[in-house]
């Protein structure tokens, strides 16, 4: 098992949005994702790689964005798993560099990002 | 075009001797070198190196390299050499997800599924045509499958696994903050970001601050796996250990219909010299047929089918009218099928037939190829081939027309993502 959290801050162009989620899972990995808005389910049980408009609300300023996703290692070539976020719609993309995990044979990794958007 | 192909060959030959090298390249730790399959790439079947002409579309290996021993009781250095790779699989398999790679839509197909091989083949046979007989082959090659099939795990297995995936991730999201929130210098950096992202105007520079050591205190305490094991990760081993041995349980080998598209050249150098080359063979071909789901006896069967345009430009044949050898550009229309039984994965019979109609020489006869392929897998790396049957009539290179070898064939490389799941705990 092996565990992995990402802190991010977000800058808005307008306090609503709009702002686009990209989760990459690479390597042919299987993952759930679920996000979560200031702790209130926003999305569950997103399947590997998706892209996920934030839905607009009167403030997203300030506001906290838990993107929770496990990855199950079902790939018969390698135990590594490859984990992408990228935001958009805001002054910039937010595009960091992606992280590789190894865990052990058909085990599991999760990981944690939170954002807050300003 | 014949310089391009002369700094090809070159780049090429100047590659091969490093091609274990290549095999040290970082993500390896871990590999399984198991990815010997009969060479089936375009530049294999080009030079008839190919122990059959029709062979099963198959998922790739991102890189393999292939050595095939042939002769005086395999006490020769290998004459033929090969190498494929998969530019999605090398360059793009951080971007692969697994919805992606069980898909048999044709974009998947087409980028997934994409091989270019290379093949390098001495011959010393005195009696070629050109130089001392001293020629060396090269072959160019690529193929995408069009169609893959479907994998043999059904949906209903991978949406169970995914429902109970996300079981889990739901338990790891409540656990793990509240586990984290245990840890009072955590819950510090904590309370301090939930204080600073609510103020008006927010402070950046601190939040940001905040922020990081806050995550930089949870992934200290995450890296203590046995302290989240015990505290944790104990309370949901039952679902862990079922979602484990159902990853395991995952078959990704492809059943049903499936269709190969692939295209090459091949060149020789006479007298081993860039200086004296020609293209010999330009090829396109489709391969395509049916890949039947496991029996109970454990044996797979495959019926497949080809169709095949060759230009054999310059070529030496023998008239059908005037018995005598002529020299012409010639094109072929190739048709036939192949029935292939599988034991497992160590011994598997097939029988080829192949029907060969000349579309623009009323010299050339109509021939036909057919072959008996005895294939029994030693370990994982080497592969003994039997081959016996009958070739077609016409081009003078041959010996005779009744083919009969012994190849022994090597390989190394990355393991294909065809093969069926790995035990638990491997």
């Amino acid at each position: 098992m092996t565990q992995l959290t990402r802190f991010y801050i977000y800058k808005l162009q307008t306090p609503e949005g709009p702002v686009t989620l990209s989760l990459t899972i690479g390597n042919a990995q299987s993952a759930t994702t679920s996000l979560y808005m200031d702790g209130a389910a926003l999305l569950t049980n997103k399947r590997d790689s998706f892209s996920f408009d934030i839905p607009a609300t009167p403030s997203l300023s300030g506001k906290e964005l838990d993107v929770s996703t496990t990855v199950l290692d079902v790939s018969t070539q390698s135990d590594n798993i490859n984990f992408r976020i990228k935001l958009s719609g805001g002054q910039a993309v937010l595009n960091p560099p992606g992280d590789t995990l190894r865990v052990e044979p058909n085990g599991v990794a999760y990981i944690l990002i939170k954002v807050i958007f300003v | 075009m014949k310089t391009t192909i002369q700094l090809l060959a070159g780049a090429i030959l100047a590659f091969l001797p490093f091609a274990g090298a290549a095999q040290q390249l970082p993500d390896t730790a871990g590999l399984t070198l198991d990815v010997l399959q009969i060479p089936n790439s375009p530049a294999f079947a080009l030079m008839d190196l190919a122990p059959s002409t029709i062979d099963e579309p198959k998922v790739p290996s991102d890189f393999v390299a292939y050595l095939r021993n042939a002769t005086d009781s395999f006490t020769l250095f290998p004459r033929s050499y090969g190498l494929e790779f998969a530019p999605a699989w090398v360059f793009g398999r951080q971007n692969i997800s697994f919805t992606q790679f069980i898909s048999n839509s044709l974009k998947e197909n087409l980028r997934q599924s994409l091989v270019f091989s290379i093949g390098v083949n001495h011959l010393d046979d005195p009696d070629l045509p050109a130089g001392n007989g001293q020629t060396t082959q090269l072959g160019l090659g690529l193929k995408t499958s069009l169609l893959r099939g479907h994998v043999e795990s059904s949906m209903e297995d991978i949406n169970s696994l995914y429902n109970l995936l996300d079981t889990v991730n739901r338990f790891f999201y409540l656990n793990t903050e509240r586990w984290l929130l245990t840890d009072r210098e955590y819950k510090m950096w904590d309370d301090s970001v939930n204080i600073l992202r609510k103020q008006v105007p927010i402070n950046i520079p601190k939040l940001q601050a905040a922020g990081e050591a806050r995550d930089a205190r949870s992934n200290l305490l995450l890296a203590d796996s046995a302290a989240f094991q015990q505290q944790v990760l104990q309370h949901f081993s039952p679902q862990l250990s079922a979602l484990k041995s159902r990853a395991a349980g995952l078959k990704f080998n492809r059943r049903g219909f499936k269709l190969d598209l692939a295209g090459g050249f091949a060149t020789d150098f006479y007298d081993q010299s860039f200086d004296n080359s020609q293209v010999t063979r330009i090829g396109a071909w489709l391969t395509g047929g049916w890949v039947f789901d496991r029996t109970k006896n454990n044996v797979n069967a495959s019926v497949l089918g080809l169709l095949r345009v060759l230009g054999n430009p310059k070529q030496l044949y023998r008239s059908a009218r005037q018995d005598t050898i002529l020299v012409a550009d010639n094109l072929y229309f190739d048709f036939g099928g192949r029935v292939i039984l599988q034991n497992g994965r160590r011994f598997s019979l097939s029988g080829e037939l192949l029907g060969r109609m000349p579309v623009n020489n009323p010299d050339l006869k109509t021939g036909v190829r057919f072959t008996l392929n005895v294939d029994y897998q030693l370990n994982s790396q080497i592969l003994l081939s039997f081959n016996i049957g009958k070739n077609f009539d016409g081009p003078v290179y041959k010996g005779g027309n009744l083919i009969t070898a012994l190849h022994l064939f090597s390989s190394f490389g990355k393991k294909s993502f065809g093969n069926t799941g790995k035990a638990a705990g491997d």
